[in-house]
């Protein structure tokens, strides 16, 4: 018996020195990111073998990342709440008011950076509104951007009458639709491989650290940013170019994965978001992070607002209608738990672009968009699913 | 009557159970000792089913046949009942449905709320607690809380009962009435499995006694050993060197100003501004010295360290003044930024940041003093001070990554003791900090909190119903009585003292 133990012992040190192949490739699939970027390659794969070809065509690529970067940017602001525990169901009214605020300042001929300060700045009033009556009057979030989400599309609706705002000047198309030159695009390469080389060196640089757990993070670092460096320099050299949409996507991507990581405000919302009860008694001021997550929010609503008006060309009264609803399901299928405490920017993005790619894929492939909805409710519900059930099994093990 | 043969454990590559072999006889307790990360709390949840049938090694037998539960609710169906050490009573409803909560009486989806009702009578009765059912649990003390769950279970025809830590927040008196009813209940030929750390309690309760350490079985006994020959079981090679720790004390300073003067101060409910949870309490603390206060449960002592850190929902009148501050602050983070700390009673809910890193949860407190100029945090000094701490306070495991939630009590304990070491910490308030400690944890947090004394010069109220614990570690003793502060004794008081003054004597 005591031999048994013995080579018990002995089996069991050699496993955790020298992690096998088998037990990293395991280890690898059962990561959400990993999970997320095969079913997404499946998926690109079948549509675009069944459009012949259609699918991964430039001009298709770039017209999903334009779809897509709404989408984003509103996902990363909830994803923010998300992980304070805090949700905003408004998201889609309050960036309706914001874009049309910025037609109307272009109509009256606010130039193209007036208009957006407008946007944001509306989008900041409302964020702070909506963040005070729920840090400092402690109404539930869901209360409150409930009712946010009827005030924000009715006050809009009623100054226009439920009509059009436009057109805005071709300057401030630019902003989203606009080709970005050869040394941005460069620049944006560059920028992606520095960020994974940067995430694969620091991951081996955390001490006592499980080694399969280092490999694969800096294996999915570096692999992802190649990826992502591909596909820009590819994008970027074609005729189509690569929509400035992506610039957006990337700055508040990047601004608020930076607030996360090494912001006092930032590991303040993800300690709420784990107990809200427990972080108060370690003398954290709960009401004021909350108050500056929402105000961070209002930001985001101004970015989607000029963002949706620059695509569009005008503010249409059901612009922005559902995005709240996206945005939730993108985060939550980047990993963004529900309960607080978890979650990631990139998550969220890589969410919004699973979503996107989807609906782009059906429509060229003629599904209707009813069954367009089928789709992505199956995806939300099953990427959520699995993750929980992987979550279980990890913990248990 | 329960027979599991070698049953080993592991999580990711610890192992936390080595080959445990352990027999319950009909009729019997049987205790479990051992300090906190020891495997006891692991093996009790693999005998109860919280740990499926699939996920351990070595087999568990029930009279013969063997037990393979996959579930709690498969565990409970069999007879084996588990007694959690933390609780979940839920409030807001009544005595009787939290009660009848695990198994709800009636017919097909229907709820039988008298039956349950009635159910709770009996087992209430069986208890000699003379309460109505009818009541919301919220009206229950935590001792009461405890319990009522115990009730239920000794009421819901368990063959098996594993009780984990009851006596850990009960009073002297609700400790005898629990461990009367326990002895009576085995007469039926129930088995019990019961973990303390209170091994005063084993020679009054148990039949056997097995002891473990770090998942090893390292010794069992027929009839209950000296309390010696379990400490030194218990602790292995390090009881040597913890024996021969001195207990030196500095004198009480004088001629300086306190860092705590608390001066008329009264708590009252939150719900009714009229009845006072805490009346007319004036102390002070003054730095470099641990005063303790003692109490029995249900004095007002955790009222009174909630209204002083400014976690209070509900009225508070008086004076206090902290390290030069006039005022009470009127939340935490105020209370924080003139110095107080607090380390909240109820661990689980007020201490612990569930699902995150050992790092950020010893730092919550801190972030303020990893700057790295205007909003950034410092995260590398971060780290560094996170892994001193590790080491000083010997946390296990020692990672800076691990998540909160795997320690046990006593490592979690040690991490949110650091957590409450601010660069500009002056008085430092500790609500029953070894609640559910083991001995060798026990015995580090009582010397770092003697360092952080002396080294920091911080004033340390410690909060205790053990009576031990305030004669041995603190420097004066302050004893409260239904909400009064009734008696202040030097370090040399004796336990009959503190205790009839506790008592209203």
């Amino acid at each position: 018996m005591a031999e048994d133990i013995q080579k018990m012992a002995a089996s069991e040190s050699a496993g955790a020195q020298a992690p096998t192949w088998s037990k990293l490739l395991i280890g690898g699939i059962a990561s959400r990111s990993v999970i997320l970027a095969i079913g997404a390659l499946l998926l690109v794969l079948y549509f675009n073998v069944e459009s012949d070809g259609g699918f991964l065509r430039s001009s298709n690529i770039a017209l999903l990342l334009r779809q897509a970067a709404v989408v984003s940017v509103a996902a990363c602001g909830v994803a923010l709440l998300i992980i304070m525990g805090e949700i905003d169901l408004s998201i889609g009214s309050a960036a309706f008011l914001t874009g049309l605020i910025v037609a109307e300042s272009q109509v009256r001929g606010l130039g193209v950076v007036g208009s957006v300060g407008m946007g944001i700045s509306a989008g900041v009033v409302i964020g702070l509104a909506q963040g005070w009556v729920i840090s400092y009057l402690a109404v539930p979030a869901f209360v409150v951007t409930l009712g946010g989400m009827l005030l924000w599309r009715g006050l809009g609706l009623t100054w226009t009458n439920s009509g059009s705002i436009g057109p805005v000047d071709d300057n401030f198309v630019r902003l989203t639709e606009y080709s970005l030159p050869l040394p941005l695009v460069i620049a944006l390469f560059f920028l992606a491989i520095g960020l994974g080389a940067y995430r694969a060196y620091s991951a081996f640089s955390v001490p006592g650290r499980d080694r399969g757990k280092t490999m694969r993070n800096a294996a999915a670092a570096l692999m992802g940013s190649a990826i992502a460096g591909f596909l820009i320099l590819y994008l970027g050299s074609t005729a189509t170019g690569l929509p400035a949409a992506v610039l957006w996507i990337v700055a508040v991507s990047g601004a608020l994965s930076f607030t996360l990581a090494r912001v006092k405000f930032g590991r303040r919302a993800f300690l709420l978001g784990s107990s809200y009860e427990a972080a108060v008694y370690a003398g954290i001021n709960a009401k004021r992070t909350v108050l500056t997550g929402f105000i961070i929010m209002g930001a985001i609503y101004g970015v989607a607002g000029v963002m949706t008006t620059a695509r569009v060309g005008v503010s249409t009264p059901d612009a922005s209608f559902g995005l709240e609803l996206s945005a939730i399901a993108a985060a939550v299928i980047g990993g963004n738990s529900l309960r607080g405490g978890i979650g990631s920017m990139l998550g969220a993005v890589l969410g919004a672009f699973l979503l996107a790619t989807i609906d782009n894929g059906m429509a060229l492939l003629n599904v209707s968009t009813y069954a367009q909805n089928v789709a992505q409710a199956l995806i939300l519900i099953v990427a959520v699913g699995v993750d929980g059930f992987l979550r279980r099994r990890q913990i248990s093990r | 009557m329960l027979v599991a043969t070698r049953i080993t454990k592991r999580y990711g590559g610890t192992t936390v159970l080595n080959n445990v072999d352990f027999t319950l006889d009909a009729g019997q307790v049987h205790a479990i000792v051992g300090e906190n990360g020891a495997g006891k709390s692991t093996f009790v949840k693999i005998v109860a089913g919280i740990v499926p049938h699939d996920e351990y090694q070595g087999s568990v037998e029930l009279e013969g046949e063997p037990l393979k539960l996959s579930s709690v609710h498969a565990g409970r169906d069999a007879g084996v009942v588990l007694v959690p050490q933390e609780l979940h009573v839920i409030p807001h409803l009544s005595i009787a449905e939290n009660m009848a909560a695990a198994r709800l009486p009636g017919r097909g989806p229907l709820y039988d709320a008298s039956a349950a009702e009635r159910a709770a009578r009996q087992a209430l009765a069986t208890f000699d607690m003379k309460i109505d059912p009818r009541e919301p649990a919220s009206k229950l003390s935590p001792a009461q809380r405890r319990l009522i769950v115990l009730a239920a279970a000794l009421h819901a025809k368990a063959r098996v009962l594993i009780m984990d830590e009851p006596t850990a927040a009960l009073t002297d008196s609700e400790t005898d009435v629990l461990l009367d009813q326990i002895r009576r209940c085995t007469h039926s030929g129930l088995g019990i499995i019961y973990i303390t750390h209170r091994l005063d309690e084993l020679h009054r309760i148990a039949d056997k006694v097995t002891v473990l350490r770090n998942g090893q079985l390292v010794a069992g006994y027929d009839s209950v050993p000296p309390k010696q020959q379990l400490v030194r079981d218990m602790l292995g090679e390090t009881f040597d060197r913890m024996a021969a720790l001195s207990h030196e004390k500095p004198a009480t300073p004088t001629g300086v100003s306190p860092v705590l003067d608390v001066r008329g101060l009264s708590v009252f409910a939150a719900d009714n501004a009229q009845t006072p949870q805490v009346l007319d309490v004036s102390l002070k603390v003054y730095p470099g010295e641990i005063v303790g206060l003692y109490g029995l449960v249900g004095a007002g002592r955790t009222e009174l360290a909630r209204a002083l850190y400014g976690a209070w929902p509900g009225k508070v009148t008086g004076g206090c003044m902290i390290a030069g501050n006039e005022g009470l602050p009127r939340n935490t983070h105020q209370a924080a930024a003139r110095g107080l700390a607090l380390l909240a009673e109820d661990r689980k809910s007020q201490g612990v940041l569930p699902g995150q890193s050992v790092r950020w949860n010893m730092t919550a407190s801190k972030l303020d003093d990893f700057s790295l100029g205007g909003p950034l945090i410092d995260l590398a000094t971060e780290q560094r001070y996170v892994l001193d701490k590790i080491r000083e306070l010997g946390v296990r495991p020692g990672r800076a990554d691990a998540v909160m939630d795997s320690l046990s009590g006593g490592n979690q304990q040690k991490v949110l003791i650091a957590r409450c070491l601010r660069k500009n910490l002056k008085v430092l308030i500790l609500d029953e900090p070894t609640l559910g400690v083991d001995v060798g944890a026990r015995r580090d947090i009582y010397e770092v909190l003697r360092s952080i004394a002396r080294d920091l010069q911080v004033g340390i109220l410690l909060i205790s119903s053990d009576v031990d614990e305030v004669l041995t570690e603190a420097d004066r003793i302050l004893v409260m009585y239904k909400r009064r502060l009734r008696a202040e004794f030097p370090r040399s008081a004796t336990t009959q003292e503190l205790l009839s003054a506790a008592t209203g004597g």
